[in-house]
């Protein structure tokens, strides 16, 4: 019951929001997303004790045998989080901003929430792809409407490319819902069904699950993005507004992420372990790739897209090479990522914003006058560059051991990402933050508060988690030895 | 029967009374109460034994009540919104509404026939009030064009589906559907006449329905028809004729599905695909949603290849329904104060009025089948029975093209939302009043709540 509050409270908020008129918008919009946060952390309190007391079930299409099926597992309660704790945070970076329609826009961001966390307690194939898709309306809108010059072609190159992965996902939920055969629940006819359980126990040909697998991994490979489906991101990112930007990068690429471990490698198991090769080379091309493409970025939002690419392909391939370590390396990397990266987004905004550039080359001694945003800027740099004690580490040594652990080479180049991560990073904030003060810099400001309130937070989670990052590794534990175990037992009996 | 008698007398009633001095709102009470009149006749017959009347040439049973249910519903939602177009006619008001009574009236006949020779009466009931209405602007030479390409187009599939008949009469000797179900089912060597006949009737009833190859009168007669009429026939009238062209091929043609199933699957792929690419390249709304249609048409016809399920069908066409009435209501009003129907019309459209804009969103979702709207759940059903039975190929291609499909709905939206309107354009007027309100209202929350629980009207049948 109380996972239904949490996934509704958004979709309610949004539709009260858009009633309301003037500013104070923004504020209502923050207090619905700290009562969500508030929420989350309940559930997460009721994990704790009784994972179990969060599910719900009860019918939503009976003629499809459709259910409206929530379960929380370790992976999607981290998500979860993440999405709850981020929310308030990118809503409080909005606040110095002005956007015309203030209502439409906080409604959207709220609405997307709700979709995310639709997409991460989802049970049921039905329910996940409706809330999958309904995720990206209203990004879609938000890049669209509030976004940079070149917004229009941008955002609907990228709308046309998830939509495109999603229909052919589509394709496989039906035919994977075709396959099951159960008792209807009222009239007990044998009847189909989109259950995840009814949908494990499939018991599928390794043609079936090959092809399957594609159908769905192109939809989660272009949300990710994996190389080479990426081409969408750096455009959208950089011409989405700075909150649409934290939302792509910081929640909806984890939807890609989270669906390949929660559907696509206990379904298709067999074919998920065929295919693994293929994407992690695909992925690590794309980190040493996309780290190449950072150093030669120009602009800083541009950058931090790339390193976005290099990052997730790590995780990507991480999740392939299916081991423990780089298992959970791979989630408590999204959750790391997503909290750095909104950082990362929400300085460069604050940088926009006051010197009205994101050029590189044209900023420079920035710390001089605003300290404060140079120290935080640093720890949460340094948290992307993957510093040990910073959260950043954990999910990057766990990840390269497991990848090592598959093949010595593979991990060898993508190894590679340390250093040239520290590279673009570096130079990056060396640019900008050190060296002379120059015409464009030199009225800068410090932080107001409602920017600290963000960075601090923010800084100190990459803290926390990197000093102790037990806490997240033991909430994910047994849903990654269990997913081991699904893929090791077919693994054999392939073998 | 009852529905069909009191359409007849209305028509009639409103034929006669254009003699008299009778005010336009008395004209259309008398019509809308006649549909009320019929609709609640014919819900009376919901879940009854199956009556026959006529000598059996119909019976009506629930699959008639509720096809007759969705085309008496859609047609009240539309004629809500017709005060601008009545508005305009100067002359013979009256015989204009005894028209659209004498098309429901063929409507029900074809819906409910139980006989091929009431079916062809209803097409022609049909057909020739249409024929007139797509002419109706007098003055428009588009008008005029529209009216008499849809009227030797029309006269000559007639004649396709008239020739079918005799065959498959000449075949079976018989004109009711049951004793062309016996002939087919008898395990006798079957006549090749029948084969002739039942392809000749797929052909002309394709033709009706504006399945390609034989759809090239769609463009031109939606696009030179009054705005009005067009919604009326890409709706009700599609409603009827998919209605009617279902039951054909689920009662007689069942048996002998192996004849005509590749030959069916042939031309779904053609319609969705030939609607969707032709659609691309569409610079205005009113032609993009006479595309959209074929292309919609392709999805209905899957229904027909899988011939099983009408509560898909059922679905599908109330779905596509109310999400082009919502569309075409937004573009009379845009044409109204632009003059014409290009997208570049739309433009800003949400920022000088926000309802009009979302409303126009909302539907062209709903037709793009983005989920959460009615438009989605109508092709997860009809694409999984199809899957089910088979048809994976038609499956991927109805894939491709909905891909295509999310292209040329989203330049209407991108124009809405995103593109600024003209100085110009600030200034329009649209002429909505607050039934034109409420009705787009209604239509938008009916996307969104059969988009979320389909279950409302799909288990009816």
């Amino acid at each position: 019951m109380m996972t239904l509050i949490v996934l509704f409270l958004p979709f309610v908020a949004a539709l009260l929001l858009s009633l309301v008129k003037g500013e104070s918008v923004k504020k209502i919009a923050l207090g619905f997303a700290l009562a969500e946060l508030v929420l989350a952390l309940m559930v997460l309190n009721q994990y704790m004790i009784d994972p179990k007391a969060l599910s719900f079930t009860c019918f939503w299409i009976t003629s499809l045998g459709a259910h409206l099926n929530i379960d929380v597992s370790g992976i999607s309660m981290l998500l979860v989080l993440l999405t709850a704790v981020l929310i308030p945070l990118i809503i409080l970076s909005t606040f110095k901003h002005d956007y015309k329609n203030p209502a439409a826009f906080y409604a959207l961001i709220l609405a997307m929430s709700g979709a995310l966390i639709g997409v991460f307690v989802a049970n049921d194939l039905l329910l996940f792809y409706v809330f999958w898709e309904a995720a990206l309306i209203p990004i879609y809108f938000i890049a669209a409407l509030w976004g940079g010059e070149n917004r229009i072609k941008v955002t609907f190159k990228f709308f046309l490319y998830t939509v495109i992965g999603s229909l052919f996902m589509l394709i496989g939920v039906m035919y994977l819902y075709l396959q099951t055969n159960v008792p209807h629940p009222i009239t007990f006819e044998p009847h189909h069904s989109f259950d995840f359980d009814h949908l494990v126990a499939l018991n599928l040909s390794f043609q079936e699950q090959c092809w399957l697998f594609w159908a769905f991994f192109i939809a989660f490979a272009i949300k990710m993005p994996i190389f080479p489906f990426h081409t969408w991101q750096p455009d959208t990112y950089t011409e989405a507004p700075a909150a649409g930007t934290m939302l792509l990068s910081g929640i909806m690429l984890k939807m890609g992420i989270f669906g390949v471990l929660h559907w696509l490698m206990p379904i298709m198991n067999e074919g998920f372990y065929a295919n693994a090769k293929i994407v992690i080379t695909l992925a690590i091309i794309g980190v040493v790739y996309a780290s190449i493409l950072a150093i030669m970025q120009k602009d800083m939002k541009r950058l931090i897209a790339y390193s976005s690419i290099a990052h997730v392909g790590l995780i990507a391939a991480g999740l392939f090479a299916v081991n423990e370590q780089s298992l959970q390396g791979a989630v408590i990397q999204m959750f790391a990522h997503g909290v750095n990266v909104v950082g990362l987004f929400f300085i460069i905004d604050i940088i926009e914003s006051r010197t009205g550039t994101r050029d590189i080359a044209s900023l420079g001694g920035i710390i001089n006058k605003a300290p404060k945003l140079g120290v935080l800027f640093v720890i949460i740099m340094l948290g992307a560059v993957a510093l040990p004690l910073t959260n950043g580490f954990p999910g990057e040594f766990l990840l390269l051991n497991g990848i090592f652990q598959y093949n010595a080479v593979l991990a060898a180049v993508a190894g590679l990402t340390i250093i040239l991560g520290a590279v673009y990073m570096l130079k990056m904030y060396q640019n900008v933050m050190l060296g002379e003060v120059n015409a464009l810099t030199e009225k800068f400001t410090d932080l107001t508060m409602t920017e600290f309130a963000v960075l601090v937070p923010i800084a100190a989670i990459v803290i926390i988690t990197g000093i102790y990052p037990q806490y997240f590794l033991d909430l994910t534990q047994g849903d990654v030895d269990h997913l081991l175990k699904l893929v090791n037992t077919n693994i054999v009996t392939i073998k | 029967m009852i529905t069909l008698v009191i359409l007849a007398l209305v028509g009639l009633f409103l034929m006669i009374a254009g003699l008299f001095d009778i005010s336009r709102k008395a004209v259309f009470g008398v019509a809308m109460t006649g549909m009320v009149a019929a609709l609640a006749g014919n819900l009376y017959m919901w879940d009854k034994v199956p009556m026959a009347y006529f000598n059996r040439m119909i019976l009506i049973d629930n699959y008639d009540v509720a096809f007759i249910t969705a085309v008496l519903g859609v047609s009240m939602f539309l004629f809500l919104l017709s005060e601008n177009y009545f508005g305009k006619i100067q002359n013979y008001l009256t015989e204009h509404y005894a028209l659209y009574m004498f098309s429901l009236v063929g409507m029900i006949a074809m819906i409910s026939f139980n006989n091929l020779v009431m079916l062809f009466i209803g097409i022609e009931i049909l057909s020739v009030s249409l024929y007139i209405l797509a002419g109706s602007e007098k003055n428009n030479l588009s008008s005029n064009e529209a009216s008499l390409k849809y009227f030797l187009m029309g006269a000559f599939a007639t004649g396709i589906l008239l020739m079918g008949i005799t065959l498959i009469y000449g075949a079976s000797g018989s004109f009711y559907l049951s004793g062309i179900e016996q002939y087919f089912t008898s395990g006798n060597e079957l006549s090749p006449i029948a084969y002739i006949g039942m392809f000749l009737v797929l052909v002309g009833m394709s033709f009706k329905v504006s399945v390609a190859p034989f759809h090239f009168w769609t463009p031109d007669v939606y696009d030179g028809s009054p705005t009005f009429v067009t919604a009326f026939m890409s709706t009700v009238v599609k409603i009827a004729g998919f209605a009617a062209f279902f039951k054909l091929f689920y009662i007689c043609f069942s048996s002998v599905i192996h004849y005509w199933v590749e030959v069916v699957s042939v031309l779904v792929i053609l319609t969705v695909t030939i609607g969707a690419m032709t659609a691309i390249t569409q610079k205005s709304v009113k032609r993009l949603l006479a595309y959209s249609s074929v292309s919609h048409a392709g999805y209905m016809l899957m229904v027909v290849l899988v011939g099983a399920d009408a509560d898909n069908l059922m679905f599908y066409v109330v779905a596509y329904s109310i999400s082009s009435i919502v569309a075409f209501s937004v573009l009379m009003l845009v044409q109204e104060a632009a003059g014409n129907a290009e997208i570049t019309s739309f433009e800003g459209l949400a920022k000088v009025n926000p309802l009009l804009g979302f409303a126009m969103t909302v539907s062209m979702l709903s037709l793009a089948g983005i989920p959460l709207t009615a438009g989605f759940m109508a092709k997860v059903y009809i694409l999984t029975s199809v899957f089910n039975a088979g048809h994976g190929i038609v499956v991927l291609v109805a894939i491709l093209t909905a891909m295509v499909g999310i292209y040329y709905y989203f330049k209407v939206i991108i124009a809405i939302y995103f593109k600024t309107a003209t100085e110009e354009r600030k200034l329009f007027t649209y002429n909505s009043s607050s039934l034109f309100k409420i009705v787009l209202f209604i239509g938008i929350i009916a996307i969104i709540v059969l988009g979320i629980c389909p279950d409302i009207i799909h288990n009816l049948i």
